[in-house]
This record gives structure tokens, sequence and C-alpha cells, in this order.
């Protein structure tokens, strides 16, 4: 692969981000990834966020300020491919009128609720989701292929010289082996996992080990159906639940991160994780937008931008008011690259507004799929888009579109929001 | 605690209760059978003593049975020449008639004492009701409480459901049997004596007490108004099949003034082991709270909620005393939407704030105590509504980052708070919407979302700027 000239002079970022409410402007060093696990295969996303948010806490609490600054979050999202029926009818003949919400609270362990409930059903109801939690563990039925769109994002993050970490927990850790798998040689180098809690025999890529309670009950039942099948066990017990928080020893926030060892290790594990890892050598920009094109192994698939002061930025116009198409190739496989720069939005309050995000076949000889990364300090997605034929300059002036973001800064408080759409 | 040898809420013994002396410690015999000749039934009859004040005190002779228990529990014991006497030593004695023909019924002279005049707790009573083997009753009653009990006797009154085509004859012992349809007319008429002489009917404390205070002259706040209310309570009933007790309480606003929709009633005195069944109501320090059948323009002076059920979940039968209170809103707050907010994934939003009403009253009533709070909940409301009713990859997307920024909110208003899972429990209270919620996360499988730095900033607010 070849790439086009970077242009040096962008890679000027502003240090001054207190103007900024995300403080997106801050050159980025590492982003830690939270990869939940599935759970009882319902109501698992806030869950997950709590989670993302207590690990944020904690390792920002073990950094100086600068460091903090260095650092960023984001939750890779695991759903399981688990049906709920057979939990919808457990929860409907044991739980009483309020049925749905219980089963929520139960599936949550929301102990103010649960104090409403009474023990027996309590402890009936809980068996019967750790089993299932366990079977789903077993033999996952969640699809593959979301896991795509994971190392998509941290592809685009280690391209704009972003060290990657997977905290992974429970079935989190199968995400992120197969994500390790997935990933390009290159961006492997720069990509660890800090397993926690995993059902997995082994881990694709780690620096610091693993953490595993004795205690954890989820954990212990795989690791029995496991033997009983003939799979291998995964990976060893080596610590203690020594706060009973949590009666299955297993939740990531309840159990592990709330007993002291454990909440050490994989603190320390992330921070020492980032510190091993070499840093990417970093070909894309960092900015307050940055757009990803990646494609197949045909030459060219180029990406084109329009700003909200209608600008066209493209391979022959790689400047454009706000921002830079940094990095554009054309011997397949991209990546292609745009970022808004943070000092745009700091000068300039012409760059909010609506930007359009397309793509252009540009050349080959077959139908290609483009995949376009689009990121913001609070909102990120990945899109597919399959072109069917090259069609050269001609296209260069009707891309396809792929996304929009809609930039508002609010009079009130100067913080800005990013919609994608 | 003083003690009250009382002879029942029944027809002779209510008109000599009229006549006050000799109403005290003279034994009326019952009788229940069917009148019509039926198929032969098999089943048990029941007649529980049911501790309702959580002390101990009241007792039951029952003797001159016509036919002898095939079970006891509890504390029964014989009773020489014969017949037993239950007390209320423990919550709940029992003795069990289980009959080939449950038709032919039960006749038994009662001698009961009860102590308490029913203002802490429950009155303690006699219940007698008639179930199959598995504790199904065997016959629809009127019963308010849905038990289908046929008789309840205590200090408060008796309770008369006999249900065609049994038929109930109260005399006492050694006079003639009062025959039916007159013995139903002086039954009732003993109730209403019984109604006079205002033993059910007890006040609450008279404590009022600012639960909740808020800044916002619109904004709603939860006050205690026990002192403006009588609470009148009616007996527990034992359900064998569900191990639940369930007892009544009629609320009357007594003040002259309206008292605000939505309404609660707490419970509180509960011993670890007994729940009140089906709350999702909690107060601040995390008693259940019932939520009150109230007109949407409040409770009326002199107006009540009559009859209004509480159940106890409690399978160890642990001896309580149930603590009432009563809280009312005032302020603005959309109407509740009962049931009818339940019928779409939507629900109902009748002040068009974008916050589902049940959602916000819940938020109000549990959260309500902090505006930091109240407001962060009052935005993932929305957003976590986003996600129900999303259809599609963007929209969920949306619905996702906006509860991310509620779940930032929340961290920042509120370190530590669990209270999303709640409100997301809530949220999602009905099969359809955990179906679509099932659907918006899986829609989200894979994705990835950004935690923003400043949490401040994550909320639609300025939490600063208010007041706690």
């Amino acid at each position: 692969m070849r790439m086009r000239t970077l242009l040096p002079s962008l890679l000027l970022f502003s240090q001054a981000p207190s103007l900024f409410a995300q403080g997106s402007c801050t050159q980025v060093s590492a982003v830690v990834y939270f990869g939940n696990g599935v759970g009882s295969g319902v109501t698992t996303i806030k869950s997950a966020m709590a989670s993302l948010g207590d690990l944020k806490s904690d390792v920002k609490g073990s950094l100086s300020s600068d460091e903090q600054r260095k650092y960023s979050f984001k939750l890779a999202f695991n759903h399981s491919g688990g049906k709920l029926a057979d939990v919808i009818e457990t929860a409907r003949q044991t739980l009483g009128n309020e049925w749905p919400t219980l089963l929520v609270a139960l599936i949550l362990r929301d102990a103010r609720l649960l104090s409403l409930v009474p023990d027996e059903a309590k402890n009936g109801f809980n068996d019967f989701l750790t089993n299932r939690t366990i079977q789903e563990m077993v033999a996952p039925g969640a699809s593959n292929s979301d896991v795509d769109t994971q190392v998509q994002s941290y592809e685009s993050d280690i391209g704009e010289g972003k060290k990657v970490i997977v905290v992974a927990h429970s079935q989190g850790n199968v995400f992120a082996n197969l994500a390790f798998q997935r990933l390009d040689a290159n961006s492997a180098r720069y990509f660890a996992i800090v397993p926690v809690a995993s059902p997995e025999s082994f881990v694709r890529k780690n620096l610091v080990g693993h953490v595993r309670f004795a205690d954890d009950l989820v954990i212990g039942g795989v690791e029995l159906a496991k033997a009983a099948i003939g799979l291998a066990v995964p990976l060893a017990v080596n610590d203690e639940d020594d706060v009973d928080a949590d009666f299955l020893s297993h939740g990531f926030s309840e159990a592990y991160l709330a007993d002291p060892s454990s909440n050490r290790f994989i603190v320390q594990g992330v921070i020492s994780t980032v510190a091993g890892l070499q840093n990417p050598p970093g070909g894309a920009g960092q900015g307050i937008i940055t757009v990803t094109l990646t494609w197949g192994a045909n030459p060219d698939v180029d990406l084109h931008i329009y700003e909200p002061t209608g600008g066209h930025v493209f391979y022959s116009a790689r400047t454009g008011a706000f921002g830079y198409l940094d990095v554009d190739d054309v011997t397949g496989f991209g990546p292609e690259h745009y970022f808004a720069s943070c000092e745009s939005f700091l000068t300039d309050s012409l760059a909010v507004g609506r930007y359009r995000f397309g793509v252009n076949y540009y050349s080959g000889s077959s139908p290609e799929t483009a995949v376009v990364t689009v990121k913001t300090p609070t909102s990120e997605i990945t899109r597919s888009v399959v072109l069917s034929a090259a069609r050269g300059s001609s296209g260069d002036n009707s891309m396809v579109p792929v996304a929009d973001v809609v930039v508002s800064r609010s009079a009130a408080t100067g913080a800005f929001d990013f919609s994608i759409q | 605690m003083h003690r009250i040898k009382t002879r029942l809420a029944l027809p002779t013994a209510a008109a000599l209760f009229a006549s006050a002396q000799i109403a005290m410690g003279a034994p009326i015999r019952f009788s229940i059978r069917a009148t019509d000749a039926a198929p032969p039934l098999a089943g048990t009859i029941f007649l529980d003593l049911i501790d309702g004040d959580g002390m101990a005190g009241s007792s039951a002779r029952v003797t001159d049975l016509s036919l002898p228990p095939t079970a006891m529990d509890g504390p029964v014991s014989p009773l020489l020449p014969d017949g037993f006497l239950l007390t209320d030593e423990a919550l709940i004695s029992t003795l069990a008639f289980a009959t080939a023909n449950v038709y032919e019924g039960l006749a038994f002279t009662l001698d009961a004492e009860w102590i308490g005049d029913g203002a802490i707790g429950f009155p303690d009573a006699l219940v007698l009701g008639f179930t199959d083997a598995d504790g199904i009753p065997l016959f629809a009653t009127a019963d308010p409480r849905g038990e289908n009990v046929f008789l309840i006797l205590s200090a408060a009154g008796g309770e008369n459901y006999v249900p065609a085509p049994f038929s109930l004859s109260v005399r006492e012992p050694g006079s003639e049997a009062v025959p039916e349809p007159r013995s139903m007319a002086l039954f009732a008429l003993g109730l209403g004596l019984m109604g006079a002489l205002a033993v059910r009917r007890k006040r609450g404390l008279a404590v009022l007490a600012l639960l909740a205070v808020s800044a916002g002259a619109a904004a709603a706040a939860l006050n205690d108004v026990t002192g403006q209310i009588t609470l009148d309570k009616a007996p527990l009933v034992y359900n064998r099949a569900t191990r639940t007790f369930h007892g009544l309480v009629t609320v009357r606003n007594t003040s002259a003034s309206v008292l605000g929709a939505p309404m609660y009633l707490v419970v509180s005195g509960l011993p670890a082991g007994v729940s009140v069944n089906n709350a999702i109501d909690l107060t601040v320090d995390g008693k259940p709270m019932l939520k009150l059948p109230v007109p949407q323009n409040g409770l009326l002076p002199g107006g009540a909620i009559p009859d209004f059920l509480v159940r106890f979940h409690n399978p160890d039968k642990l001896k309580f005393s149930a603590v009432f209170r009563v809280l009312s809103f005032s302020g603005a707050l959309p109407p509740d939407p009962g049931e009818g907010g339940k019928s779409t994934l939507a629900g109902i939003d009748a002040n068009g704030n974008g916050i589902r009403d049940d959602v916000e009253i819940y938020i109000a009533a549990n959260f309500g105590h902090s505006e930091k709070l109240r407001e962060a909940l009052n935005q993932m409301a929305v957003s976590t509504q986003k996600g129900i009713v999303a259809t599609t990859v963007q929209q969920s997307m949306d619905a996702a980052n906006a509860d991310m920024r509620s779940m930032e909110c929340l961290r920042y208003v509120s370190p530590g708070s669990k209270a999303w899972k709640s409100l997301e429990a809530v949220s999602l209270n009905t099969p359809d919407r955990i179906r679509a919620w099932e659907a918006h996360e899986e829609r989200l499988g894979g994705k990835v979302f950004p935690s923003a730095e400043n949490e401040k900033a994550s909320c639609g607010f300025d939490p600063d700027l208010l007041n706690n």
C-alpha cells in the first residue's frame, strides 16, 4: 500500500483544549475500550455504559491530569444473540403482576427495586439467569459479524496514532479475541486485551495477564460445562473476591472493580499495557471529526467531503476550510482519511454546520465495498456501501453519500453537539 | 393494651352488642351449610386465627364442632371436654377440616377474645374459607380482597361473604337459629352497628412531615398527609396458594383541603422476610409505597379510597405490625395514565414534555427529593424512551448516544448512583417494551460509543443551578 504524501503542516494539534467542552482537541495517545459481556442477553447496554464509566473513573483516578488527557474511553458494545422467550415465560410465572419491571430489575440486579422482591423469588430467578448466562457462553448465539464494526474503529484509532486497549469482561473476551484476528497485521501491533473473567482458554494479545475470581460462579459454571463436552477450559483462577457485593462474583463493576486486588490489576493493567505498546506511527491526524475510508483490493475508492461553507475536499483539493484529506490511497484497501481540525473549531464560527461525507469508486474492475468510519467526540458510526462499478473522475462531483455530521454549538455553554446522520 | 372481650359483628351478637353489657363474653354458634342438594364435593374448610397487630393476646375458643379437624397448625391446643383454643402467639393458627363433601358445611361455637382496637397493624381475626387440596378456593365470594373467603370475624366487625348455595345461621348456643334470609339481614345490620362503635376505624398518627421540597414553584413535591386522613384497616386473610397475606385499607380525607394526586400508601414496620407484594415505588429511605387509586383532581375533603388491597409476602409466617403513612403530591404533575399508559410503546405524555407520564410520576415520587437527580433522570427517561420506540439503526444509535450522555450526566450529579437501574426497569414495564428494547439492543450489537470527556456538559440542563 502506497500512501500519497501526508500534509506535515497539518500535524499541529492544539494543546489548548479548555475551550472545548468535550476536550477533544487533546492529542490522544491511547483509547481504552470496554468490551462488555452479554449477561442474560437483554437490557445490557446501560450496564455496559455504567461499567465503562466506572472503568474510566478508576483509570483516570490513577493518572496525573496531564496523562488523563492522553486517554479516551469508548464502549465496544456486544449483544447476545440469545432469545428472550424463555426468560419472559419464567418471569411471567414467578414475579407477579409487575413482572416486566421486576424482570429487568433482576437482570440489572437493582438492589433498590429488588428490596421489594421476596428472597425465594429472587433466588430462583437468579439461578435461572445464571444458568442461562453460562449456556450463552458455552454456545454463544451472537453474530460474529458484529465484531467487524469494532475492528474498523480500532484500526481507525490506530491509524490516527492511538494505541488501542480492550478491557474485555466475560463474553466480551470472545469478541475481543475475534477482533484481534481480524485486525490488519500492522494495526495488531498496537492493540492488546486486558481480560477480566474470560470464558476463553486463551487471549490473543495481552501484556499483563488476566484476572479471574475463584468464586466467580459464572466462569466456574462455564468451566464445568466446557470440560464436560471436551472444550478447553477458561483462563485459570488467580484471585478471590474479597468484597462479596455480587453473589455471583462475576459482575465487572459489582465484583471485579469492587475488589481491591482485582481493581488494581485492571487499572494498572490498562496503564501498563499503554506503556508497553509501541506508539503507532499515526499516519492520519486527530481531529474533532474524523472519517476513515477502507475498501477491498481494487485500486482506488475516493473519500469526498463537503464542508459547511460548501467547500469540496477530495484527492485534488485536499485542504478544506476546516479540515484536511490527510491520507489518500490509490493502491487498494485504503485507508483514506479526513479530519476537521480542532483549530478550525476554536477560531472559526463557520466551522459549525453540516459536513457531508461520501465516496466515489474511482478505479477498479469488480464491484467494491467501501467501509466508512465517522468519529466525533460523542458519537461514532461505521457504514458499508456497495459500489457496483468504477466511475473514474466522472463521479467526482456526484459522490455516493454515506453520512452527514451536523455540528452545533450551545450559546449558553459553548459545548459542541455532534449528530451523525 | 386494653383487652376487648367481645361478641362479634354477627346478627344476634350485634344486636346484643347494641345493648352493651351482654355482648361481652357470650359464645356464639355458627352454622354454614348448603341448603340445596348438590353432588358431593371434596375439599378442606379452614379456620385461621390470623394476627394482624404483631402482638399476642387474642384467642378463639372453638367448641362443639360438627366435624372433627383433620389437621392443625400453629398455636392450637385442645380444650376439655371438647374443642380447641387458637391463639395469636404466632402469625397464624389453623384448624383444617378435610371432608368428602364440603356442602355439609361446618358448625361451631366460638368464644373469642380480642386485644387491641386495630390502631396498630391490622385487626386480629378468625377467617373461614373453603379450598381444594391445593389451597385454591372452591367457591367465588364477594370478598373484596379477591381471596374468596366466607367469613371474617374480628373486633373490627364481621365480614360475611357466604355465597349461594350455602347459608349462614348465627345464634347464641341453646337458642333458636336465626334462619336465612333474616340472618343475613341481621348480619348486615350488625356490621352497621359495629361501624357505629367505631372499633375498626382508627386514625393514623397526626404527623405532618415534608418529605421533599422543591424550589421550583411548579415542581411537584411529595408530602406526608397522614395527619389529614383516617385509615381504616380490615383484617388479613391468608392465600395458601401464593402464601401471601391480604388486608384492606380505607383512606378518608378528613381535612378541609383537596389532597393532590398521585397519593401513596407507605408501608413500614416490616421485619426482614416480610415484603409488600408488587410495590414498585420506594421512599427515599427505602420503604415500599403503593399507589392509591385517586381521582385525577385529587381526593376531595370527605372523600375516601375504599378497601385498598395490601398484599404481604411472608413465607416464613413472621408476625409483623405494619405501619402506614399516606403521601400526596402538591404541584404540577401529569395525570397518572394507569393501565392506559401501558397499551402502546409510546405510552402517554399528556403534558407534552417528552417524558412518558408514568415514568415522570415515578421519578418525582421516588427521586424527587433531589432536583439534580430528578432532572438527570428525566433526561434519561427521554433517551430511554427513544430506544424503546426506535425502529432503525439510526434511531437506535441516536438513542444510545443520548443514553450515554444521560449516564454521564447522572454520574456528574450523583456519582455512584444506581438510580438508572430502577428507571430502566420502570421504563420497560410491559412485555412489548421489553421486546422493543431487545430489538433496540440488537441493532446496537458491535457498535462503538465514545465517552464524553466533560460529564457536566452531558447534562441537557445546568445542574449547578439546581438547589440540591
